[in-house]
């Protein structure tokens, strides 16, 4: 892919990366962190990149090409940092692609996509039906500082208003699948279980650091009959990513015991033999001894 | 007449060889519906308080349903219904298959056999073509001794295969009181109907018949039952046709609530070798349904021929490998599969005739042994060869003492060897305890404490309680214990498998919506639940009427828990406070006699019912 002239990105990676209790920008990601990653892959695109930062962020050495913008003030949430990325890109550039350094599968050819329809619009953002994507979607420089410095001026501080308030326009997501099948560009990294899900659908190895607890799991009936195992173990901090470690590691189990990422109706999680676990997001703790068992029991 | 009944039921006086065809009223069936809640009617009806189960005045019931016949899953069922011998309370037991769709086509709701005969015979009824419904008896001797399979393929090469025949095995014939009648491999095992049957001198009962009864709304329950069936394929019903009940022996053992050396663990050291695991992929040969049913849980699994014999198979399920396996410490999964397979030759119930063994081998364990036997003779827990042989000597005409004692249940064998054994007697109104240990199993406990019919799986389905996120006061788990009630009685009144209860999402909506397409008759969810509270108490006031007394709702002392044991252990402070709230729950007295009002309602519906 070409880097497109005139075009730059803006990386705002000064959030508090609270669920997340490790700062985004320097997860590791392979052999790369998270920034460096997201440099890479807007680097194939984009003629210029600032990244924006909270006033004492840690980041790696970045190379001179990339400018290094520091909120004068931290956690002011993303328009602000937004205003110090759109002040500091270079005159030269009409239009930028402004993300978070949280989305490390973006797709160059989305971002691409999306500058192409950009010409008579201030701001192109991608849509699913439900949610709009602030921080995957392209801005036009000036008008959007002017808009920008306005909203923080009436103290309005969603990136949302940018939408209804400037000339824009939504892409579905659908219309994206052809750049990016599964809409990874959109997946990003909130929590360690997010974090540990992105690797794993990428293959790279999972720091010991942010390793779940280590879950043991015992089946029972079907769900026995269908692993052909009796025990296993697997790490999960939470029931929904036990789930996915279970569909992960045991395809067979969708469709008869899991369903939309949950588990079926006629079968329940347990820890031991006396606490039911309903909600998805229950924590689990290192060497839970984790049931999985027909709804239907006795008969 | 009412769409899915004829209107009548067939009694037949055996001691005089006479028939006949009492109406039943339309108000009866909207409120008892049939199967049990029919069959308890009648029973009531038919017999006089105080009556011996195994004498002439005794009646054995065959009930059926409006739902037979119907395309509806899971319908082809029938119940029988009798005073147990075991218990001398009620007894209704279900079975299956082609049996019932038969047995309805004669033209009547069901069959009330009262009498007895001089010489064991063939009771044929045949409900066939213009001629008014017939019967007609033939000699059993060349039947006696056979299995209740062999007798039903004898008498279908004889007589025609248009017959569908229940029978009984040898235990019914010499009246086991825990023998069973079964149809087509199926048995009505619990309390002894076998022995019921066996005393009136019938070997089996063939039936046949073209009497079909009219749907209210084919279009509405076509559509009811093309819905049902499609569920019945989902993962509710899963384990029952994937493993077959025999998935619970790990779900049990985990939960320490596996009964295991007569009820003295919860959780069984060597159940791995008992697994379905362990079972299934070499053992099991075959699987099999019931007629009209598309769950398909029977799984059934081969057995080491002796030599020159035929490979055999047997049908396993989850109670008859609690009972002749971990209950009686064996787990030698050959030994259970072989007794298992010789209590269904001989129609023995398998969770009586394990509990009562593993009953005998704890008094060995404890040195309770009556004076003249010497220690040698008893069964040793985890010894399954034992268990075998003793199955053989309770069958022989001059049985060994041990084998005497086996052959009265446990209740009556604790009482002829005293000192205190029936402490641990596991068994509830003279029934032995189902594959539930109740110390951890709180709602179970109650179930089987209170239940009509004595420790029972079937007739509650409370362990659903203890299996799910519950509020654990006495208050609630006494309402849960009810609700579970009053769904089995409805369940067993319609009649549908239990093993489909897990595709409804509102039971008693659904049931309504389905007997009213069947019947026409407008039920609804509250009538129905009404219904099952009338059931329910139908039976209780025939246990009334047979003697019943507050003492009779407990379990055996050993279940509780001593000091120093987990909090979660039942107490029995704890277990009668749940008595308490269940009588309350169900509108008793503290005691747990039904009210005036209550015994009002049941008298007006025709039963006899008065309580001294």
């Amino acid at each position: 892919m070409a880097v497109t002239p005139r075009f730059g990105a803006i990386i705002l990676c000064g959030g508090q990366s609270r669920r997340m209790g490790f700062s985004k920008a320097l997860l590791p990601f392979g052999k790369k962190t998270m920034i460096e990653n997201a440099i890479d892959i807007l680097g194939q695109i984009a003629s210029e990149i600032v990244v924006v930062a909270s006033p004492d962020q840690i980041l790696p050495e970045l190379g001179s090409i990339i400018r290094i913008v520091r909120d004068p003030i931290a956690y002011q949430g993303p328009l602000k940092g937004m205003q110090s990325g759109l002040m500091h890109i270079s005159d030269q550039i009409d239009s930028v692609f402004i993300t978070a350094t949280d989305s490390p599968l973006l797709k160059p050819e989305l971002i691409h996509h999306l500058s192409n329809q950009s010409e008579n619009f201030e701001l192109v953002m991608p849509f699913d039906g439900k949610y709009y994507y602030p921080l995957t979607a392209v801005y036009k420089v000036k008008p959007v500082l002017e808009k920008v410095n306005q909203l923080i001026r009436d103290d309005r501080h969603r990136p949302f208003f940018l939408m209804e308030e400037l000339h824009s326009k939504t892409i579905h997501v659908n219309k994206i699948k052809e750049f990016d099948p599964n809409l990874d560009s959109f997946r990003n990294i909130n929590t360690p279980g997010d974090y540990r899900n992105i690797l794993q659908t990428t293959n790279l190895p999972i720091p010991e650091e942010f390793r779940a607890p280590p879950i043991h799991i015992e089946f029972y009936g079907v769900p026995r009959l269908i692993t052909k195992v009796a025990h296993a173990t697997l790490e999960a901090e939470n029931l929904a990513e036990l789930i996915s470690e279970l569909s992960r590691n045991f395809p067979e189990l969708k469709g008869p015991v899991i369903v939309n990422e949950s588990l079926h109706p006629a079968y329940r999680f347990m820890r031991g033999t006396s606490e039911f676990l309903m909600d998805l997001q229950d924590p689990l703790v290192a060497n839970d001894k984790i049931l999985i068992l027909a709804v239907d029991a006795g008969g | 007449m009412t769409p899915g009944y004829h209107g009548k039921y067939l009694r037949i006086d055996l001691s005089n060889q006479i028939m006949d065809l009492p109406e039943i009223g339309s108000e009866i069936y909207s409120q008892v519906i049939g199967g049990v809640g029919l069959g308890v009617w009648i029973l009531s009806r038919e017999t006089e308080a105080g009556y011996h189960p195994l004498s002439a005045e005794s009646a054995l019931i065959i009930a059926l349903s409006p739902l037979v016949g119907t395309p509806l899953t899971t319908s082809a069922k029938f119940a029988v219904i009798a005073k147990s011998p075991l218990s001398n309370r009620i007894c209704d037991a279900m079975c299956s298959s082609h049996f019932a769709m038969a047995a309805k086509k004669i033209g009547v709701d069901a069959i009330c056999i009262k009498g007895r005969l001089v010489e064991p015979s063939i009771l044929f009824i045949d409900g066939t073509g213009d001629d008014p419904i017939r019967f007609s008896l033939s000699t059993a001797a060349p039947y006696l001794g056979d299995t209740a399979a062999e007798t039903e393929r004898k008498i279908r090469v004889e007589s025609g295969t248009d017959w569908q025949i229940i029978s009984i095995g040898l235990a019914g014939e010499i009246q086991i009181p825990f023998a069973t009648l079964s149809h087509d491999g199926r048995h009505a095992g619990r309390g002894g109907l076998g022995a019921v049957l066996g005393s009136k001198n019938i070997k089996a009962i063939a039936v046949r018949g073209d009497k079909r009864t009219n749907i209210a709304n084919t279009n509405e329950t076509m559509k009811i039952a093309r819905s049902l069936s499609e569920r019945s394929f989902t993962p509710a019903t899963a384990k029952y046709r994937e493993l077959g009940t025999v998935a619970n022996l790990l779900v049990f053992n985990r939960f320490e609530s596996l009964p295991t050396r007569n009820f003295q663990e919860g959780s069984f050291l060597e159940v791995e070798s008992l697994t379905q695991h362990d079972l299934a992929p070499a053992r099991k040969i075959a699987k099999n349904s019931c007629a009209a049913c598309t769950i398909g849980c029977e799984h059934i699994y081969s057995i080491k021929s002796d030599k020159g014999d035929q490979p055999k198979g047997v049908r396993m399920e989850y109670e008859s490998l609690f009972a002749l396996g971990p209950l009686c410490g064996v787990s030698d999964p050959e030994m259970v599969l072989k007794a298992s397979a010789l209590c269904d030759e001989f129609g023995l119930d398998t969770i009586s005739t394990g509990g009562t063994i593993a009953f005998l081998m704890e008094c060995m364990d404890k040195k309770f042994i009556p004076q003249g036997l010497e220690d040698n003779v008893f069964p040793k827990f985890g010894d399954g060869e034992s268990v075998i042989r003793l199955i053989h000597d309770m069958m022989s005409p001059d049985p060994s003492i041990i084998a005497r004692l086996l052959k009265l249940g446990s209740r009556r064998a604790a009482q002829e060897i005293g000192q205190n054994t029936i402490a641990f007697a596991q068994q509830v109104k003279g029934l032995e305890m189902p594959g539930y240990h109740p110390r951890k199993l709180h709602a179970m406990a109650l179930g089987m404490t209170v239940g009509c019919r004595g420790a029972d799986h079937n007739r509650t389905g409370a362990y659903e309680v203890d299996f799910r996120e519950h509020d654990r006061s006495a208050d609630s788990v006494a309402l849960a214990v009810i609700e579970t009630e009053d769904k089995a009685a409805i369940m067993d009144s319609l009649i549908l498998c239990k093993f489909i209860r897990g595709v409804f999402q509102d039971f008693f909506q659904e049931s309504a919506e389905m007997l009213s397409a069947v019947t026409g008759t407008c039920y609804t969810k509250s009538s129905l639940i009404e219904s099952a509270k009338l059931i329910v108490r139908m039976r209780k006031a025939f246990n009334q009427r047979e003697g019943w007394t507050p003492e009779e709702d407990a379990l055996p002392e050993s279940i509780f828990a001593q000091d120093s044991v987990e909090d979660s252990y039942l107490t029995k402070t704890s277990l009668e406070d749940l008595i308490k709230h269940y009588n309350a729950g169900r509108g008793f007295s503290d005691e747990g006699w039904l009210n005036d009002t209550q015994m009002q309602c049941i008298s007006r519906l025709g039963s006899d019912h008065s309580i001294e």
